[in-house]
């Protein structure tokens, strides 16, 4: 472990002292460093008038159990990567084939995910203060909910270990355990849409829903909640069984990793190098079925010359995903635009106005969408050479070039839309214009993601282009509020039936500003610099 | 030294390598050479343990996934992977911990290859702010540090300036004399002419021809490419024909070896393509 402890302490090391020269980072930490102290600090001096919600537990047993739920489904997940995840090419290079263990490369490799822990128990300590304060939690409580907690993410720690070293070695068992993923979360989403769908608030509705005994019979989330509820009511017999549990599966992931025998090596060596001609060649021949599939040619009427070549390229590659644009992001907002849609029904019955529905609606889905975008792929686009050397106005080549992000957008979008409208039974209508505005907010984000990175450089991180990306478009967020506040009543004035106008002159709102920002920022395919 | 039998790689239904058997004795150098996808990397990686494969692999009577099989086993990959946040001189501390080395001697050891492929000025350089080459200069440090009795090379000389190919070419044949068995695996036949001893030519992952330097005689013993040549390019186009490579006690049919026998290569493939 000695070599691997080197390497994981020599790099971190190198990266503080590089952040050092970061003042943003060190700024951000101190924000949330201020933001923890201050959240205990008024836990400490509110002692008085504490405990608002002390008889409203299932508030506090259902955030719990959401937090467990979340972090099993990401452990588990952590588990079912591929190799190239956990580490790097210099890995197999060094280590793999030197005399270390495979157990500690193992545990090296999964080591290097405990940052999603520690995000995750982030959480957790920021709402310790609140918890005191607003539930009346003694002392003993929060310790026994760290202690859950603390308990649950070492179960999921050597099980995602376990886990890797089985499917790497058995690569269908990745399926089984994904399936199995699959279903039991398909089970509680399917609860909680019937559970909002009947309930008149949403919100306790959702957290008593999560409160539910039942939900204890959930692998690992559920156990962990359990053994959390048995203790503070002193079921101590029950609260064994689930402490049992989990100290089981630790157990049988430790057992697990501890008993391969360098076979995850070859998973790590064929997911970082696509192995040798050979394997490519095999992993096609089972995508494509027993049968050789015709390749299908890869043809955009009309737009694959010039600069639309560059969209073309992009557009090929996303064909021979299995959900061509869609990825989990898109996952996500579909069951986002569930949830809304369970809520705006409620909402309805309690006699909300429909236009303030749909404006609610599709505020709520283009924020959300702004985090699934993915359009950082445009950065590694930029590294290499041949968008430069395309010939052609620059303009039009970032216009192409961000193409997939906002085509994606509009895709969701109208998926997004239909299921909000179909739930909250809002006008067809919504979901042709909130489409437009869907596709037309997520255009705004690219452009003002790459006028981000025009702006900062090209040697910032990530995090920051995407945070000032944020804040423009905020900004023109804000602005267009006001904007289309009154030119909403207007058209609302005028007849209801129009008011949804409002949302394709925003759109337009959008469009231009787009083009504004990807003017400004063409200069970015001028040079490789 | 080094032992290989009946090595098979297979992928779903597809041979990467099939049925490989060679050795390689102390001080020996092999050469593994072939066309793009003959299974010469495969061949690398399953000896390292880096695959799992059918057949057995033994250096010096030892597993290679065993950790004392390892400890003698010394690798250079075809691309060379440091770790960028690590300086030169860190990852030679880090191989001294994994290897489990004697400190001040692998210091003095590092010292020396550093200075004979000139990377004194980087040594405290994050490995990212290295060309290709230096990288590779790195690599090959990397993997000579343990004092490994088996050696095995993955295109070591490529991004290697002239001046460290000879070098490299001088640390291998000293090697080689102090009695460690080397593998390289090479496009760059010049790279390796002169140095080795054995060539081992593959296609289609299998062996097909072995070569001992000592039992070559004329012109075949001194030109490894005229022999890679003489056996890859035959079996390629059955018109386009160079004569065999001629051994020690076998006759010589033609004065001229330039001269061409298309009938009698092709036979040959057909052979070949039938086994």
């Amino acid at each position: 472990m000695n070599a691997c402890r080197y390497i994981i302490f020599r790099q971190w090391r190198h990266t503080l002292r590089d952040k050092m020269k970061h003042p943003s980072f060190w700024i951000g930490v101190f924000v949330v460093v201020a933001y923890v102290a201050f959240f205990i600090y008024q836990a400490l001096t509110h002692e008085g008038s504490s405990g608002r919600f002390a008889d409203s537990r299932y508030m506090y047993e259902g955030g719990a159990m959401v937090l467990f739920m979340l972090t099993t489904l990401v452990g588990l997940g952590v588990g079912l990567l591929r190799g190239n995840a956990f580490f790097r090419q210099a890995d197999v290079s060094h280590l793999l084939v030197s005399p270390v263990k495979p157990r500690n490369i193992l545990f090296y490799g999964l080591f290097r995910q405990v940052g999603l822990y520690v995000f995750f128990t982030l959480l957790l300590a920021v709402q310790l203060g609140n918890l005191h304060f607003y539930f009346n939690l003694q002392g003993w409580e929060l310790a026994l909910l760290l202690g859950v907690w603390i308990l649950l993410c070492i179960t999921l720690i050597l099980l995602s270990m376990g886990v890797y070293s089985l499917t790497a070695i058995h690569p269908a068992f990745r399926m089984v355990i994904r399936l199995s993923m699959y279903i039991f979360s398909a089970i509680v989403i399917v609860g909680l849409v019937i559970t909002l769908w009947k309930s008149q608030s949403p919100l306790s509705g959702t957290l008593k829903y999560f409160d539910d005994p039942h939900m204890h019979a959930l692998p690992l989330g559920g156990w962990a909640m359990g053994l959390l509820v048995s203790v503070t009511e002193r079921r101590y017999e029950l609260a064994a069984v689930y402490g049992g549990l989990l100290v089981l599966f630790a157990f049988i992931g430790f057992i697990f990793s501890f008993r391969n025998h360098h076979g995850f090596y070859e998973d790590i060596l064929i997911s970082m190098e696509h192995g040798c001609g050979a394997l490519r060649d095999s992993q096609e021949e089972d995508k494509a079925g027993a049968k050789a599939a015709p390749v299908k040619k890869s043809h955009l009427m009309g737009v694959s010359r010039g600069e639309a070549a560059l969209m073309l390229r992009q557009m090929t590659e996303c064909k021979k995903r299995p959900l061509f644009f869609l990825d989990w992001g898109t996952l996500a907002m579909l069951l986002l635009s569930v949830a809304l849609g369970a809520i705006m029904r409620a909402l309805m019955l309690k006699g909300m106005y429909e236009f303030i529905m749909e404006i609610i609606s599709l505020s709520a889905l283009c924020y959300a969408m702004l985090f699934s975008v993915r359009i950082e792929t445009f950065l590694d686009e930029l590294k290499k050479p041949y968008i430069f050397l395309v010939p052609g106005s620059t303009v039009k080549k970032l216009l192409y070039f961000c193409a997939t992000p906002y085509l994606k957008a509009l895709l969701e979008g109208a998926l997004c839309t239909t299921i909000v409208s179909v739930f909250a039974r809002l006008r067809p209508a919504f979901v042709f214009y909130g489409t437009l505005f869907y596709g037309s907010a997520a255009i705004l984000f690219c452009a003002a993601y790459v006028a981000s990175v025009r702006a900062l450089g090209l040697n910032r991180s990530r995090f920051l282009y995407k945070l000032l990306a944020f804040a423009i478009v905020t900004a023109i967020f804000l602005f267009e509020l006001s904007f289309g506040t009154t030119v909403g009543s207007t058209l609302y004035m005028a007849s209801t039936s129009i008011f949804l106008m409002d949302f394709l002159i925003l759109a337009i709102c959008n469009l231009i500003a787009s083009l504004i920002f990807f003017f400004s920022a063409r200069t970015i395919l001028e040079t490789r610099d | 030294m080094l032992r290989v039998k009946g090595l098979t790689k297979k992928y779903n239904k597809k041979y990467a390598v099939e049925k490989v058997s060679f050795n390689l004795d102390e001080g020996e150098i092999g050469v593994l050479l072939g066309p793009n996808g003959a299974g010469k990397s495969t061949v690398i990686k399953c000896i390292l343990g880096l695959l799992q494969y059918d057949g057995e692999v033994k250096v010096d009577g030892l597993s290679t996934t065993s950790a004392e099989g390892r400890k003698i086993l010394g690798y250079v990959p075809e691309i060379p992977a440091l770790y960028e946040r690590m300086t030169v001189r860190e990852h030679f501390e880090f191989i001294t911990r994994a290897y489990q080395l004697d400190p001040e001697k692998t210091r003095e050891y590092a010292s020396e290859l550093v200075n004979r492929l000139r990377l004194n000025e980087v040594v405290d350089s994050f490995c990212k702010d290295l060309s290709k080459g230096m990288q590779q200069k790195v690599s090959i440090i990397c993997a000579l540090l343990p004092r490994p009795k088996i050696l095995l090379l993955d295109e070591p000389m490529l991004g290697l300036d002239p001046h460290a190919i000879k070098e490299l070419r001088l640390i291998l044949t000293e090697l080689a004399e102090d009695g460690v068995a080397i593998l390289i695996s090479t496009h760059l036949i010049s790279t390796v002419e002169g140095m080795w001893q054995k060539a081992y030519i593959m296609r289609n992952g299998q062996i097909l021809y072995t070569h001992r330097k000592d039992e070559m005689v004329g012109v075949w013993a001194e030109s490894l490419e005229r022999i890679f040549f003489a056996e890859t390019e035959s079996y390629d186009s059955p018109w386009q024909v160079s004569p065999e490579p001629r051994r020690k006690g076998q006759q010589t049919q033609k004065k001229n070896p330039s001269v061409s026998r298309p009938n009698t290569s092709k036979k040959k493939s057909t052979k070949k393509k039938k086994k």
